[in-house]
């Protein structure tokens, strides 16, 4: 996650990948969506899953499961899609210091949960190994209930593996 | 100097008011600088274009003297001063005026851009320049010059002045005056003997050689008439025809249609030969000499009933095109909208797609009679609103062309160069920002055209060329790309020359010069920091531009190449990608996914009905049999990976016949849908490891759509064209031609002007083939005619444009190929015929590049150069007439 803001709290949108709970800066998110239809991305990297049009734009749609190593999303009736915000409309809106990418891309996750306030102190960095998995997409956790919820560094879970 | 400082301060500070001002009068001075420059071209003074220029100028001066800002309004007030003299006839215009005029359109620009900011400095020099102007008008007009004022009086009537050449001998010299008083009033001219007689008549100049039956060439026009500038003189009624025309005497008496009248006009206009209306009659052999002479006689007779009264008759029947141009004045249908306010109108109306889409899930199942109908309107108006708004960020290239004249007019006058522009395309569409990103690397390439391209008058002469240099800019789609083209006819680039500014520059060293190809070796010009350019000039030559050029096109995922021949000439070409602009796409679909396919890649489709009797395997490829040649075959599903869907219902296949790149195959794809126009957007960067495609589209359903990329989809499949190829050639061998015919094969003519040199046409691209005798030749100046049919048709010969020889054996007889090419009629010469013959070869472009060449092939066993018809009589300065 980008250097924690000077405030002493940060909101997070929580959604969920199967049992896991993850987090996502809600400054980067724009808007979340129902699923519609995707149009296939033939010859792209497995975790693009296709393509919408937004409103006159094209939206790539990312699965973070498959960025994190999982098997790809099954669509499920709460499943949605968590569009984020580009670096030019961050830019725009005075928040620079968050970056996620320069292309409108959404995330496809299974079900969308609570918006979060979390303290700065809260806020831990990740475990080594805690999923043994594509750790270096998930900046920092947070407990919460009983829930661990991992808090992901957007233009990571964007871009990797998108060149492998 | 007055100021008219209207209002004061609280004016001044709305910058709301001045902003609106800026735009305005920016607005105002495009319209009036290729005005400007029309006004220096012609020469001659064109009341409307002077009106327009005047009414332009005359707002900006009383706006910017409303808000105060006073170097505006005083340079404006100097131009609109001279303007007005001009239009009023007071004074006469001339040559120098057109620099200072367009310099103040140029300072007052810089005025304006630095508003509301800064008021500027005052263009003191300018205005004394223009003011000086005017003063030595004021000293002429005190010497009270009658003549002038005689002319003047004639041109406020709408006639044109012309000064007609009087013949030496006196009975001829005053049949001719006794005919001129018909037509004109004679204005006396001081000084003026020897000179002609000056006439005042309502009969424009062409008109007017036709009435007094005079070449046109013994007619100068001194002053053109003042065009509905001056409401109170009515414009001659074009309805009422004058009696006393040759042409419309011969029309009167049936020797002659009213169209062939016409015809006869155009050709006396637009020929080099400057001929009486007669004898381009006769020459187009629409009337006989004996019919001619019939004409006369009745001529004279109705001239000598018409007697005095002829002057008030004498009506000009104008063509219709020259009405168009005495029509009104010029308005645009537009209005100003800001682009802030499209992006927002275009956000809204994706808000209004999606609200839509929502409303028919809810109500598809409604039983509500009625809700399907209005559905269905609702989705029509709101794709369609979309679209239009979409297209409102389009915008034609010719919003970049208007610009060149100018640009064009100063650099040539800089390099003391003569030079004519011309533009084609300006109707392709380009996204707004696009042609902003583009506008300086054209600008670099135009500058080097002139600068480096061209040569200067005094050397063009000398190698034959004329004088004036040539450059076109041209726009046009190709592939599905927009290509955009700077050509000249200059000295072309000589790649030895470019290797040794390299090798001096230490950018190569000589080793590796002499490894490089002709081609390799021009690209180098690209490189930074290279010029060829034997000195550095104020316009360009500094090293800087080309690298420049070729950064700024890739940044728009674009590329640059140039094609040269010394001596003939440089053609710059961009091709810009599809991205944002809207191209005619065939939609396709497999396994429900649909793709676009540009339709310029599209040769033709064929529905399978058959795979078993159509389709067979050359080792890994399948081909599929058409019309006797095999073509390789793609199936787009196992291509792109595309599962087949459970439900495997056999479909019937179709093929898209592609061109990629010199070879062509077939897609397989399941369905064909409409051809939709559709607006290009990046392919997303996630896709650009594949290269498999285009772009991306939204289609008329809202849905993504991928566009695929032809050559893509071919490196994909890995299509072994060579083996297929080989495949053809045996079974051309193996089996009778008649059977095994390729599609491609087609007639050429072959030709020679030298032993070892062999040309090749098509058949199909000629008009004509015809053998000619010297004595058919006719020249005027350096260039070659061929009399034909009354017609004069110019001729071009090879040696004259292409690194090749010419026939120096001194037959008396050649021949002549007339390509079919619309609008152009020329002939190119050919010493002889070597054969026609049928064949299939495709001339290969990698070999050799010159315009006028499409490369070369190997037929009947020699290697033989395919013209390009169209690009060599283009290149040989060939115009095309509108038809």
């Amino acid at each position: 996650m980008s250097a924690p803001a000077a405030s002493a709290e940060q909101r997070f949108c929580t959604f969920f990948l199967g049992a896991e709970c993850y987090g996502i800066d809600i400054l980067t998110v724009r808007e979340i969506n129902r699923h519609v239809q995707l149009t296939p991305a033939r010859g792209a990297p497995a975790a693009v899953r296709g393509f919408l049009n937004l409103r006159g734009q094209i939206v790539t749609v990312i699965d973070p499961a498959v960025q994190l190593g999982y098997a790809k999303r099954e669509l499920l009736p709460t499943s949605r899609l968590v569009i984020l915000k580009t670096n030019a409309d961050l830019a725009r809106l005075g928040l620079a210091n968050l970056v996620t990418d320069d292309e409108l891309a959404g995330l496809w996750i299974d079900r969308i949960s609570d918006v979060i306030t979390v303290a700065a102190d809260q806020i831990t960095p990740a475990p080594p190994d805690q999923s043994g998995r594509n750790d270096h997409l998930i900046a920092a956790i947070v407990q919460r209930n009983e829930q661990v919820i991992r808090l992901v560094e957007p233009s990571a879970l964007l871009r990797h593996g998108a060149s492998g | 100097m007055c100021s008219r400082l209207v209002a004061g301060v609280d004016v001044l500070s709305d910058p709301n008011l001045i902003a609106e001002f800026v735009v305005e009068s920016l607005e105002h001075l495009e319209a009036v600088e290729p005005l400007l420059l029309e006004l220096e071209k012609r020469g001659a003074t064109d009341a409307s274009a002077l009106n327009e220029i005047f009414r332009a100028v005359h707002s900006i001066k009383g706006a910017a003297g409303f808000l105060g800002l006073e170097n505006v309004s005083t340079l404006s007030h100097a131009m609109e001063s001279l303007l007005q003299r001009l239009r009023d006839g007071v004074c006469a215009y001339r040559a120098e005026m057109a620099d200072p005029l367009l310099r103040a359109v140029d300072a007052l620009r810089t005025l304006l851009r630095g508003l509301p900011g800064s008021q500027g400095e005052p263009a003191a020099a300018l205005v004394a320049r223009l003011e000086s102007l005017l003063e030595e008008r004021a000293s002429a007009a005190a010497s009270n010059d009658a003549f002038e004022v005689a002319c003047e009086a004639q041109r406020r009537k709408g006639h044109s002045v012309v000064r007609v050449a009087l013949p030496a001998r006196k009975r001829e010299r005053e049949k001719l005056e006794a005919r001129l008083a018909l037509f004109g009033e004679r204005i006396a001219e001081p000084g003026g003997k020897g000179k002609g007689a000056v006439i005042g008549s309502p009969l424009e100049p062409d008109l007017l050689a036709e009435a007094l039956e005079l070449d046109a060439s013994r007619l100068e026009l001194v002053s053109a008439p003042v065009v509905g500038a001056i409401e109170e003189f009515p414009l001659p009624d074009p309805s009422r025809p004058l009696p006393l025309y040759f042409g419309q005497v011969a029309v009167d008496l049936g020797l002659l249609s009213d169209e062939a009248r016409r015809q006869v006009l155009q050709t006396q206009r637009s020929s080099l030969l400057r001929r009486t209306f007669r004898e381009t009659a006769i020459a187009l052999r629409l009337l006989s000499p004996a019919d001619a002479d019939a004409v006369i006689a009745a001529q004279e007779k109705r001239l000598a009933d018409a007697g005095q009264t002829a002057v008030e008759k004498a009506v000009p029947d104008l063509l219709p095109e020259s009405e168009a141009v005495a029509g009104g004045e010029k308005r645009a249908d537009t209005i100003r909208v800001s682009l802030a306010l499209l992006d927002k109108l275009m956000n809204l109306a994706g808000e209004l797609v999606l609200g839509r889409n929502q409303m028919r899930q809810l109500l598809e199942s409604s039983k509500q009679v009625g809700v399907k109908e209005v559905l269905q309107s609702l989705d029509l108006v709101t794709t369609e609103l979309q679209e239009n708004i979409m297209n409102t960020r389009m915008q034609p290239i010719r919003v970049l062309f208007d610009r060149m004249p100018r640009l064009v007019r100063d650099i040539a006058q800089r390099l003391g160069k003569r030079v004519e522009l011309e533009t084609s395309g300006g109707d392709v569409e380009l996204d707004r920002s696009i042609i902003e990103s583009i506008a300086d690397p054209m600008t670099h390439m135009l500058r080097n055209a002139l600068d480096h391209g061209l040569e200067d008058p005094q050397g063009r002469a000398v190698l034959g060329k004329s004088e004036v240099g040539r450059v076109w800019v041209n726009a046009y789609h190709e592939c599905g790309r927009v290509v955009m083209e700077v050509r000249d006819d200059g000295r072309g680039i000589d790649p030895e020359r470019v290797k040794e500014s390299a090798i001096a520059r230490g950018a190569i060293s000589r080793e590796q010069a002499t490894l490089l190809s002709e081609k390799d070796a021009i690209a180098l010009i690209f490189e930074p920091g290279l010029s060829t350019a034997s000195e550095v000039s104020d316009v360009s030559g500094r090293g800087v531009g080309m690298d420049v050029v070729r950064t700024n096109i890739q940044n728009l995922g674009g590329q640059v190449d140039v094609v040269t021949a010394v001596g003939v000439g440089t053609t710059l070409r961009i091709h810009l990608p599809l991205t944002l602009a809207i191209i005619p796409s065939l939609i396709v679909s497999v396994a429900k996914e649909r793709f676009a396919i540009p339709q310029v890649n599209v040769v033709e489709v064929v529905r399978l009905k058959s795979e078993a009797e159509q389709v067979e395997r050359i080792r890994s490829t399948e081909v599929l049999r058409l019309r006797g040649t095999l073509l390789p075959l793609v199936r787009l599903a196992a291509c792109l990976e595309i599962p087949a869907p459970e439900t495997q219902k056999r479909v019937r296949s179709n093929v898209v016949v592609l061109r990629s790149g010199p070879h062509s195959y077939g897609l397989v794809v399941d369905e064909l849908h409409d051809n939709e126009e559709i607006v290009v957007k990046p392919a997303s960067s996630h896709l650009a490891d594949c290269g498999w495609y285009a772009g991306a589209t939204i289609l008329g359903d809202g849905r993504v759509a991928m566009i695929l990329d032809t050559i893509g989809i071919a490196k994909r499949a890995h299509i072994r064209f060579e083996q297929v190829a080989d495949e053809i050639a045996r079974r051309s061998n193996d089996e009778p031609l008649a059977e095994r015919r390729p599609a491609r094969r087609r007639s050429l003519v072959v030709f020679a002007n030298t032993a070892d040199e062999r040309f090749a046409v098509p058949l199909g691209d000629l008009l004509r083939l015809e053998r000619v005798d010297k004595a058919q030749l006719e020249w005027i100046g350096k260039k070659p005619f061929l009399k034909h049919r009354g017609r004069a048709i110019p001729l071009v010969h090879l040696e004259d444009h292409l690194p090749v020889g010419g026939d120096s054996s001194e037959s008396d007889e050649f021949f002549v190929l007339i390509p079919r090419l619309e609008g152009v009629e020329a002939g190119i010469v050919a010493a002889r015929i070597v054969d026609t013959l049928e064949s299939d070869a495709q001339p290969d472009p990698t070999q050799l590049h010159a315009p006028g060449l499409l490369g070369s092939a190997i037929v009947a066993d020699r290697l033989t150069l395919f013209l390009d018809t169209g690009a060599l009589l283009e290149a040989a300065g060939i115009e095309r007439t509108e038809p």
